[in-house]
């Protein structure tokens, strides 16, 4: 039954009546186009949270007093040292920068290949220092009365990572943040076994009661939690549409198959038995689907890695991080959940109409 | 905090629901078909009842390909799960966190098993020119639609029971104690496993089905013991790793998919012969030489992670 | 045995309803191998209902129709069509073409079922395509066939899968009279090619031919 001449034929009627399923293709398309864009831009910036975090070590440690962030020192990594299991601790510096001109904290990060004079910048703080006529160069002021100039060497493209930080080198961060030759922001603890993550993680508050502990694996599901329910709740939304649509859908090919009538009597007069009317039907649909279904693909791709999804990004994003790019994921698994969540109920919602079709009295025909 | 807000949930218990509402259609047709059905009439009621088969066929052999793509995407769901369930790293973690999961990994195959055998019997009933075995056929559907909507109660059971604070135990905690039937060693169990191999094999040459039935039940279960104590420490390279679940994630290239799909595939060739006869009294016993072709080809698998490690190493673990 | 049985065949529409109405009442006829036949009767008088009973199109209320022996009217849809599609070609009044396909795509339609090689397929559809004389059109729509042209074609379809059996529903009813004796000329042929043909029709061109077989009269159902 499902043999290569019968395939051809029914592509052959297909491209006869492209007219008819013109509309489901375009609906269904938007549909799906919809649904991949914005399970594209969650996974992209869930992503490059992950990416981020896997350049720091597997524990990260901050310590606070009284409640707020206070840095580390040199004793603090000594001891850490000590701990069995850790391989190494590197302190590292960050922290933000009062850019009291426009009401707004820069990020400060280190990246050691800058040499003391030079940094590199985001394009979304490019457009916020342009506008306040610092094109080449820009003055951090530190209190009491210094002032440090920089030239601007190089502009990124901002992530959702990088979009709001100078990049310095790591003697200038002190500066500019203020901080003395060994004091430190935050600690990356190196754990090269990970079934030992957990328990380390358990013993360093023991040593220093004052630190705040995060493993990978918390800031993981942290980022995890926080795009699985956007992404589920969409879902749950996105149901709604999708039964309205397939409400319209059934009409619409009721409407349509009511008009094939004649036409699938002639093919069971020549010999097509309910079966074959269905299988043709359904193979029908199904290139249709594809085809919507791989063309939506290529248009979200364009729309969110190329033209940085325009609107929908103001969901995710807010309207201050203009300049943000998405970085191109490729995530099978999305891919064919997507195939399934869509494509299925709609092969779903045309088998019984197509039976409806299939079972049109074949004497018909000879009307 | 919910886990029925995962998008691969909220897509998975769609898609069952979009399945159980077309069965429930079946079913309301199945009813009438089985109560009125008389193939020797000639009024346009019977006619129209035939003619409401072939919606039934069709419904159903789209409810056989959706789940089984439905069944693999449910064992990728669980996956998906381990980040919100705290103590869980693989499938294990989530499937034993309440006590839902591992029946209904079970009696999910078992539906399939069954479809399969529907299948089977739907194909000889529509190659009879009188549809001689329709009657027989739906009541064995009628069977898989209660089971098929117990299964949906079960599901749901199963996913709003999973526990998102209590810690879990997964692979490393659950298969650590070899707790296998019988105060058996996983030496045994191999050497058990073999056996039961070569006898399925030669039953299977003399084509006696109800032996294959039975060998091919047991060596379901030796199999599976056999997997996850011996040959998946081959897998991972490393003795004390006893999981039959980790070797579907990509760091092994979804080799488990493959492991578990021969067996599984195999197995329903060995069994629904039996089934079949016992249904429709008719001997469709070629399905055999499936059995022994897969069977064999998860053997060599299996036994080719072991050997592999042997000539790598020069040891066994 | 004959080649078609028709036994104590009913067929009553909307039967146990108001509308209720014997179409067919009683026939009885049995049709050899090679015959030709001509049903003829007035409008309404059951000449297509006929036919569709002995193409499977339909299901009678009563009696059976057998053709090589088989019990056609019982056969479920699967084998009903497998029927129509290996021994049945079927000539409509209107034609029956499919639109927007062109002549060769509409002649290989009933061919698509069967998993027959490229090769077979298209030695089928040459002869078919010869037979009825349509070859040089084969690439045309059908849409742009003349009526005579049109015909053609649908006999075509009707020969491609070499079917035993060849039904005529008005054959002539859309066509002028020199294609209608055209059509004559390939009955002729199917005659030669010792086919059953069975044709329904009012039309007084197919009276008193010497090469047909059998004359059947038909009205209110019954045969006179
Ligand atoms: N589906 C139907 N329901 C009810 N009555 C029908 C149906 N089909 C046909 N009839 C009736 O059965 C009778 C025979 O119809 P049929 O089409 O066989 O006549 P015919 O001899 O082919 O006539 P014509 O020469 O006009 O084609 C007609 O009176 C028609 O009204
Ligand atoms: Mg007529």
């Amino acid at each position: 039954m499902l043999n290569k001449n019968f395939l051809n034929f029914s592509v052959k009627l297909l491209l006869k009546e492209k007219g008819d399923y013109l509309f489901s293709f375009i609906i269904f398309g938007f549909i799906i186009f919809i649904v991949t864009s914005v399970l594209l831009i969650s996974e992209s910036i869930k992503r490059d949270l992950l990416v981020a975090l896997q350049n720091e070590g597997q524990i990260i440690v901050k310590n606070t007093k009284g409640g707020r962030y206070y840095p580390l020192n040199d004793n603090h990594i000594d001891s850490l040292l000590q701990v069995s299991g850790v391989d190494d601790v590197i302190g590292k510096v960050d922290g933000y920068y009062n850019f009291a001109q426009d009401r707004r904290f820069f990020k400060i990060a280190v990246d050691d290949d800058l040499n003391d004079t030079s940094m590199v910048v985001s394009k979304d703080i490019y457009k916020i220092l342009k506008d306040f006529k610092y094109e080449k160069e820009f003055n951090f002021l530190i209190p009491p009365k210094n002032k440090l100039t920089l030239q601007i060497k190089d502009v990124i493209d901002s992530t959702i990572i990088s979009n709001n930080t100078i990049f310095v080198n790591e003697y200038i961060a002190r500066q500019i943040l203020q901080m003395e030759e060994d004091e430190y922001s935050y600690l990356d603890i190196v754990v090269p076994n990970s079934d030992e993550i957990e328990n380390i993680a358990l013993i360093i508050p023991r040593i220093f009661p004052n630190f705040l502990v995060l493993p990978n694996y918390e800031i993981e599901a942290d980022y995890d939690h926080l795009y699985y329910y956007k992404g589920g709740i969409f879902m749950i939304l996105y149901i709604v549409a999708l039964i309205s649509f397939f409400i319209l859908l059934k009409n619409q090919i009721s409407s349509v198959y009511g008009s094939k009538r004649k036409e699938i009597a002639i093919l069971r007069s020549i010999g097509f038995s309910i079966k074959d009317i269905i299988s043709l039907k359904f193979i029908q649909n199904f290139l249709v689907t594809v085809g919507a279904y791989f063309t939506a693909l290529m248009l979200s791709y364009a729309y969110v890695f190329v033209f940085n999804a325009p609107l929908l990004r103001n969901i995710f994003l807010g309207e201050i991080e203009k300049e943000v790019v998405f970085t191109p994921i490729f995530d099978l698994k999305m891919l064919v959940l997507i195939f399934i969540f869509t494509v299925v109920p709609y092969l779903a919602s045309i088998l019984i109409p197509s039976w409806r079709l299939a079972i049109e009295d074949v004497s018909e025909a000879m009307k | 905090m919910s886990v029925f807000l995962l998008d691969s949930l909220v897509v998975f218990l769609f898609i069952e629901l979009v399945i159980l509402i077309l069965n429930v259609i079946s079913e309301v047709i199945v009813l009438r078909i089985l109560r009125y059905w008389d193939f020797d009439a000639s009024n346009s009621f019977q006619y129209s009842l035939e003619r409401q088969n072939y919606l039934v066929n069709t419904i159903i052999s789209f409810t056989i390909a959706v789940k089984i793509i439905l069944f693999i995407f449910f064992v990728k769901s669980l996956d998906d799960l381990t980040p919100l369930v705290p103590g869980a790293m693989c499938a294990t973690g989530v499937i034993g966190s309440n006590i839902y999961g591992n029946p209904l990994l079970l009696y999910k195959i078992f539906i399939l098993f069954l479809l399969g055998v529907w299948m089977i019997i739907n194909k000889l009933d529509l190659a009879s020119k009188k549809l001689i075995f329709l009657k027989k056929k739906y009541y064995l559907f009628t069977v898989i639609f209660i089971m098929i909507c117990i299964e949906f109660g079960l599901e749901i059971l199963f996913f709003t029971n999973i526990p998102l604070t209590t810690p879990v135990f997964c692979c490393s905690v659950v298969f650590v104690v070899e707790n296998l039937p019988f105060d058996l060693t996983t030496i045994d169990i191999v050497y058990i496993f073999y056996a039961l191999f070569i006898l399925t094999i030669v039953s299977n040459y003399y084509k006696k089905i109800s032996i294959s039935f039975i060998l091919n039940i047991l060596l379901m279960f030796v199999a599976y013991y056999s997997v996850t104590y011996y040959f998946g420490t081959y897998v991972y390279e490393e003795p004390n790793h006893k999981c039959p679940f980790c070797f579907l994630q990509k760091d092994y290239n979804y080799v488990g998919y493959f492991i578990w799909g021969f067996l599984f595939v195999g197995v329903f060739f060995g069994i629904s012969p039996y089934l079949i006869y016992s249904i429709i009294e008719k001997n469709y016993e070629r399905l055999l030489k499936y059995n022994t072709l897969f069977l064999s080809i998860f053997t060599a698998l299996c036994s080719f992670f072991v050997i592999k490690y042997y000539i790598e190493n020069g040891v066994f673990l | 045995m004959s080649k078609i049985v028709i036994e104590n065949l009913y067929k009553i529409y909307n039967e146990g309803k108001d509308s209720e109405f014997k179409a067919l009442k009683n026939i009885n006829l049995n049709i050899e191998d090679g015959e030709i036949v001509i049903i003829k009767g007035v409008s309404g008088s059951g000449k297509s209902t006929l036919l569709s009973l002995m193409a499977a199109f339909s299901k009678p209320s009563r009696g059976r129709v057998l053709v090589d022996g088989e019990n056609i009217s019982k056969l479920p849809d699967i084998f009903a069509s497998k029927f129509r599609n290996e021994k049945v070609g079927f000539i409509f009044q209107s034609f029956n073409l499919i639109d927007g396909l062109s002549v060769e795509e509409n002649v290989v339609a009933p061919l698509v079922l069967c998993s027959s090689s490229q090769s077979e397929l298209d030695s089928k559809l040459k002869n078919a395509l010869k037979l009825a004389n349509i070859e040089h059109k084969k690439e045309q729509n059908v849409v742009d066939l003349s009526g005579g042209e049109k015909q053609r074609c649908a006999i075509a379809r009707a020969l491609v899968n070499d079917p035993s059996i060849i039904l005529a529903d008005e054959p002539t009813a859309n066509l002028d009279r020199e294609n209608s004796l055209k059509f004559i000329e390939i009955l002729k042929t199917f005659k030669k090619l010792n086919k059953v043909v069975v044709v329904a029709t009012h039309d007084t061109i197919f009276d008193n031919l010497e090469f047909i077989d059998r004359y059947v009269s038909i009205a209110n159902g019954e045969i006179e």
